[in-house]
């Protein structure tokens, strides 16, 4: 039976109960610089601390005015090249229209902060054994071939195809052998690890990221930006992998022009391919996705890897943490009005 | 200089990786922001090692982390932390006017005239009525600063004649005019913060010889020890105006910064944080040739003990750099500061050798032993 509600009722239990709000703003300042100027919570000022710490510790270390202008807005050092922000661009006449500008670009703080909206589900947000578990039953996941909890692996069944290490952090470090990953043999960064089949090994794939956020006024998830990504499946987050990227545009589904890029490396995207072209699956793989978090109202900030195989859409990865980098490559994706609701519901 | 056995090498890490309440992890974002904007040119492995450690970038510049260990200094973490050793009396420093309603019941301030808020001024006595419609005796000088903030910015020095008022400030553009006398709160336009009006305080003979065209402040930075909760004088600066930092003899806009020995109230050689000053020990003062080291302060002693004095009657505090004008038979307590600048004070030495400020630091969890 259908766990949706039409007319936004909750399912009981389900939707966090306790205040999401970051904290209060102003509403009317959604800029980088009012958020961070707002904080007053030891998880998000430690959050900051954290983002502060990546960013500092960024060699070679940017010019003072263009670090100052990427870190106290919220951006680590690779955004300015990537999106090609810069101070220069600040009209010294009418500085708050290019603060109004940036506050359309999903920051890397921002990102960081965002999962906090998913209430008392944020801590299992990045736990891919939890996302395994909870979203099965509604999402296409790729069967579950094993996990790893308490340094221990239990097997889950067998697969045909490769298998896909997945962490509990973002950061995917690569794709273990499953004969390493021997009971006992893990340590406690490899908990709550999945292992995963998939239709396709170490080659380049093509993946559709889609990055899901939840509408306060409809009380429904949309889809806030997607891309299409190409390369290894286990190496789409690794820094310093190389890979090419599209923007989708959601409503059509039409991927932009190829763009190729190396996560955190201080440097422009070079343009591979102008052509824009449908994206395969797009159409299969949204309504899979929206359908299925409709279902399961759990999560205000989302972000699912899909391939498209023979038997329709297959989830290969879910996380709270959006990709700031491919989602934006060609353009801002927090200024739709879905997005400023959300904002300003979450204080994020 | 080695190390005094109170101060571990790794503190200042330590402290960094300690902080989890909102007020100091507030503190340390301040320090982040500004440490990304420093335009100080460090090197990479200067800059994570002074990151890490709570200094800003320009203190590469400004401290001799040559020939002291960086243990030995206050970071700017730290010394954003201060601001909470007073507490909510903070306020008191934070406002000018309550200070001197505070002070002036314990020492010489500064009498205010008249206070400027909200487009309209509130006079104190008949001063200011008389300064607009014509009627002083004899011409008089005032200085309208800002009531909360620090670092010299907008400080206007006033000259009021009988038909005219001539203005000197430190404000670009508007750093010398004159107004009709009944046009005077013409100053204010513009202006999105309150403002006071105090009379001008005339220094003594020793600090206007420094430099005349400037009122020469001394920054007195006096804790109390937790234990005992007496006073402890921990460091004493003569701050004196240049060319570059005129009207006023702010260390942040080009003025300098000479130690006074404490025990002796002999000054050291002066240096400048800001400006074409910046760099050398001066002992002449750079632009009017005046010796300055070596110069001893006229009755050192009973100005320390007046403000040891001063610092008992007021319980509630802990923690303040005093401004202090020297006239020639008593001292004026310009204002107070709940977390002074310790730039003017580090520049000469680091003040964590001082083993009673750093109990002080402990006691308020700004100093990790």
């Amino acid at each position: 039976m259908s766990m949706f509600v039409p007319g936004g009722v909750r399912p009981p239990g389900l939707f966090p109960a306790e205040p999401r709000v970051i904290y209060q703003t102003k509403r009317k300042n959604l800029t980088h610089e009012g958020r961070i100027g707002r904080l007053d919570r030891t998880e998000t000022l430690n959050a900051f601390r954290d983002f502060s710490h990546a960013f500092h510790a960024h060699r070679p270390r940017l010019e003072p005015e263009l670090g100052g202008y990427l870190h106290n807005h919220g951006f680590l050092p690779d955004k300015g090249a990537l999106f090609g922000l810069s101070p220069e661009l600040i009209d010294p006449e009418n500085p708050d229209e290019h603060s109004d500008w940036l506050g359309q670009y999903l920051s890397d703080f921002q990102a960081a902060i965002l999962p906090l909206a998913n209430g008392r589900y944020a801590p299992a947000g990045s736990n891919r054994l939890f996302q395994w578990r909870l979203q099965r039953r509604v999402l296409p996941l790729a069967p579950l071939v094993g996990s790893r909890q308490s340094g221990r692996v239990i097997r889950h069944g067998a697969t045909e195809g490769a298998i896909l290490s997945r962490g509990m952090n973002t950061g995917r470090e690569g794709l273990p052998a499953w004969h390493d990953a021997l009971p006992g043999a893990g340590t406690g960064d490899d908990d709550d690890r999945v292992y995963i089949g998939v239709p396709c090994g170490q080659e380049a794939v093509e993946v559709t990221r889609i990055a899901v956020l939840h509408d306060p006024q409809a009380k429904l998830p949309f889809v806030l930006g997607a891309a299409l990504l190409t390369g290894p499946l286990d190496a789409l987050d690794a820094p310093g992998s190389a890979m090419e990227c599209r923007r989708i545009d959601p409503e059509t589904g039409m991927a932009g022009a190829s763009r190729r890029f190396e996560r955190g490396a201080v440097a422009a995207p070079e343009t591979v391919d102008e052509n824009s072209r449908i994206v395969p699956g797009w159409w299969p793989a949204v309504t899979a996705v929206l359908s299925g978090l409709r279902q399961l109202p759990v999560w205000a900030v989302i972000q699912l890897d899909v391939i498209d195989t023979a038997e329709g859409p297959m989830v290969v990865d879910l996380t709270d943490r959006l990709d700031v980098a491919a989602l934006q490559l060609d353009g801002p994706v927090m200024g739709a009005e879905a997005a400023i609701r959300f904002v300003k519901e979450f204080g994020v | 200089m080695t190390l005094p056995q109170h101060l571990d090498p790794e503190h200042h890490h330590r402290l960094m990786e300690s902080i989890q309440d909102p007020v100091n992890l507030k503190y340390l974002r301040r320090f982040m922001t500004d440490f990304a904007k420093d335009p100080s040119k460090i090197t990479d492995k200067q800059a994570g090692w002074l990151y890490e450690q709570g200094f800003l970038p320009e203190k590469i510049e400004l401290y001799d982390f040559d020939t002291y260990d960086i243990a030995l200094y206050l970071s700017d973490v730290q010394r954003w932390m201060t601001r909470e050793v007073n507490g909510e009396y903070s306020i008191v420093f934070n406002n000018k006017i309550l200070f001197t309603q505070v002070f002036r019941n314990f020492c010489k301030v500064a009498p205010i005239t008249a206070i400027w808020r909200n487009g309209r001024i509130i006079p104190y006595d008949d001063v200011w009525e008389r300064c607009v419609t014509g009627q002083l005796d004899e011409p008089r000088k005032f200085v309208i600063k800002p009531l909360g903030g620090g670092g010299g910015g907008n400080v206007y020095f006033v000259q009021v004649g009988r038909k005219s008022a001539m203005i000197e400030s430190n404000e670009p553009g508007r750093e010398r005019f004159t107004l009709p006398v009944e046009r005077l709160g013409d100053i204010f336009i513009g202006a999105k913060v309150p403002f006071m009006v105090t009379e001008f305080i005339y220094q003594g003979e020793f600090t206007k010889r420094l430099y005349p065209l400037t009122v020469n402040t001394v920054r007195m930075l006096i804790v109390r020890d937790p234990e005992t909760l007496l006073p402890h004088v921990v460091r004493t600066v003569q701050r004196m105006g240049t060319a570059s930092s005129y009207p006023i003899d702010n260390f942040s806009l080009g003025g300098l910064s000479a130690e006074i020995d404490i025990e002796t109230g002999v000054l050291g050689p002066a240096v400048a944080a800001a400006g074409p000053h910046k760099g050398p020990r001066w002992d002449h003062h750079p632009n009017t040739g005046e010796p300055i080291a070596g110069q001893v302060v006229p009755k050192w002693s009973t100005v320390v003990e007046d403000m040891k004095s001063l610092f008992l009657q007021v319980p509630y505090i802990s923690y303040c750099g005093f401004d202090l004008i020297l006239m020639d038979d008593d001292v004026v307590v310009l204002e107070g500061n709940s977390y002074s600048q310790v730039r003017l004070f580090q520049m000469h030495r680091p003040l964590l050798p001082d083993p009673i400020y750093t109990k002080v630091l402990s006691h308020n969890g700004i100093f990790q032993k």
